[in-house]
């Protein structure tokens, strides 16, 4: 369904009371019987569950496709583990110098598991009529780290720039032609999730990743469709590099105080956080679930363009007690404004 | 080169994260006839305490970090093969078998937090990544070492720490070992809960930690 996504994000930030979107998926398939492995093969199965969580969280302001952050390498070559228990990640890397990354193929986006992705938000865009649809991919420098593994990623960024540029710009054809086919699907826009970019320095981030995003930024986003950069790291330092891309959303992590985050992003951009999926949303009780909801959408009163989320993705294992409880108590905030 | 110059390359060297210029001044130590603890403790480690700091304070990135302990363990490789057996048990602050735990590939954790534990003069012994718990109990066991150190970067990988713990009670060894663990969704809280004896959030942490069982160990 075709939403004016400016219009939405303004709605949000105009309303007086405060709105969710955790990046919610692996907990729900407890609930109609279903294993990773299937939801992140079949389609029909990933746009079921994606159904189930707006079902069972009719307060979710966007219906997302699962974080899976392995499809995208998995399409370039890596090997992937699945497992059902837990999401899919990657084996070893496939690129070890500057002879293996110029040899790297960009491979094509109707290749691998990418259109399982693509075909369950067209489903969703298509069915899930009341909200926007959200596709999730992983974001160029993420990409990268993968496809060259993280440390030789870090080290080559003093050592040899100039290889891990190589493997960016074929990161990134590939990832803007992903995010063309999540538009045309129909789906309302992306989380791009750059979590490795956290790792680096504000000049490096700059060089590294956000030069990249904003590649991606100005081939797809519209008012139609809305990139919203995930980046759950150490961000303090890393905000101005990352709203230099131009999307219009920023999501953050429990490694950052929101705080520090949001006084650094224009106000008529939406910002997402960041309660902790660990050691709050898996194991902690639902009371204290509530509590550190509550505290949290205290402090961010201030800031109309605040939309409360989890830090990261959600795993499996989230009790499904504990997600009542984090919607819950974001009620009884609204309620008691 | 004087011996105060030769301390403060190895120290530049970390600093600047350059590995030829620690290769380099770690040769020039060995033809000097510097005592490798004092080249490591005066020149390397002062370096990578530098970084380290740096990095705490939110001024030197990851990226850095392990450039800089690249130049260190270049250095200390060439050190160290100039130390018989007897001289490194004996300068050493203790000995730490380190992992990430079996079914997580998540290294890089791990990796700073060993490079830290070497720059603070102890030996640590690295099994890499997605380690069974059998093979690290059989370890430990075989190199008698004194502290267990396991990372765990998804929720899904933590129970592993538990599951060494769980295989060291079962074999009767578990008092021989102080079992550390860390990684993003560790906590202090699962740490006590699984019966382990440390958690650190930071590799300085870490190095904290590993000092303070140590002592426990020697009493």
């Amino acid at each position: 369904m075709k939403i004016n996504m400016d219009k939405w994000a303004g709605e949000i930030i105009a309303a007086d009371d405060v709105r969710n979107l955790p990046v919610l998926f692996f907990p729900c398939l407890k609930l109609i019987n279903k294993g990773v492995k299937e939801v992140v093969n079949d389609p029909k199965a990933h746009y079921e569950n994606m159904k189930n969580v707006i079902d069972k969280f009719p307060k979710m302001i966007g219906a997302m496709t699962g974080m899976d952050l392995t499809s995208e390498a998995e399409t370039f070559g890596c090997r992937v583990h699945f497992s059902d228990s837990e999401a899919p990640h990657v084996i070893e890397e496939i690129v070890f110098d500057r002879e293996s990354a110029e040899n790297l193929k960009v491979p094509s986006v109707t290749s691998g598991r990418g259109p399982v992705f693509v075909k369950a938000a067209e489903l969703a865009a298509q069915n899930i009529t009341d909200c926007p649809t959200f596709g999730g991919m992983l974001g160029p420098f993420s990409l990268a780290a993968v496809l060259m593994g993280l440390e030789r990623t870090l080290k080559a960024l003093k050592k040899d720039p100039e290889t891990v540029h190589i493997i960016l710009e074929k990161c990134i054809e590939y990832s803007i032609a992903y995010a063309k086919a999540y538009k045309e699907a129909g789906a309302n826009g992306v989380l791009l999730a750059e979590p490795t970019a956290g790792l680096l320095s504000p000049k490096q981030c700059d060089e590294f990743s956000s030069y990249y995003v904003k590649k991606i930024v100005d081939a797809v986003q519209d008012e139609y469709f809305f990139i919203v950069l995930h980046n759950c790291g150490q961000t303090k330092k890393l905000v101005e590099s990352m709203v230099s891309t131009g999307a219009k959303g920023y999501h953050y992590g429990n490694a950052v105080d929101m705080l520090d985050i949001i006084p650094q992003i224009p106000a008529d951009y939406l910002v997402f956080g960041n309660i902790d999926p660990t050691t709050v949303l898996t194991e902690a009780s639902p009371a204290q679930v509530r509590e550190a909801t509550l505290a949290l959408l205290g402090k961010m009163k201030p800031y109309s363009h605040f939309v409360l989320s989890s830090g990261c993705d959600l795993p499996p294992v989230v009790p499904i007690e504990n997600l009542k409880s984090f919607f819950g108590a974001m009620e009884e905030f609204n309620n008691t404004k | 080169m004087s011996r105060s110059e030769i301390l403060e390359k190895l120290k530049l060297a970390v600093e600047e994260m350059e590995s030829d210029m620690a290769e380099e001044a770690a040769k020039e130590a060995v033809a000097a006839g510097i005592d490798p603890l004092v080249a490591i403790n005066e020149g390397l480690a002062a370096g990578m305490k530098t970084i380290s700091n740096l990095f705490d304070e939110g001024e030197v990135f990851v990226p850095q970090l392990l450039l800089a302990a690249e130049a260190f363990e270049t250095a200390v490789s060439i050190l160290t093969g100039a130390m018989s057996e007897e001289a490194k048990m004996k300068a050493s602050q203790g000995k730490v078998l380190i992992h990430t735990v079996q079914g997580d590939i998540h290294d890089i954790g791990k990796n700073i937090v060993k490079t830290m534990l070497s720059a603070s003069g102890f030996e640590v012994i690295d099994l890499g990544r997605d380690v069974a718990v059998t093979e690290v109990i059989a370890k430990a066991k075989e190199l008698s070492v004194d502290i267990i150190a396991g990372s765990a970067l998804m929720t899904t990988t933590m129970p592993a720490q538990k599951d060494i713990i769980k295989g060291l009670e079962e074999e009767g060894i578990r008092s021989k070992f102080k079992c550390m663990f860390g990684g993003a969704p560790v906590s202090s809280d699962w740490v006590q809960k699984i019966g382990g004896d440390g958690y650190s959030e930071s590799a300085s942490e870490a190095v904290d930690k590993a000092k303070e069982l140590m002592a426990q160990v020697r009493g």
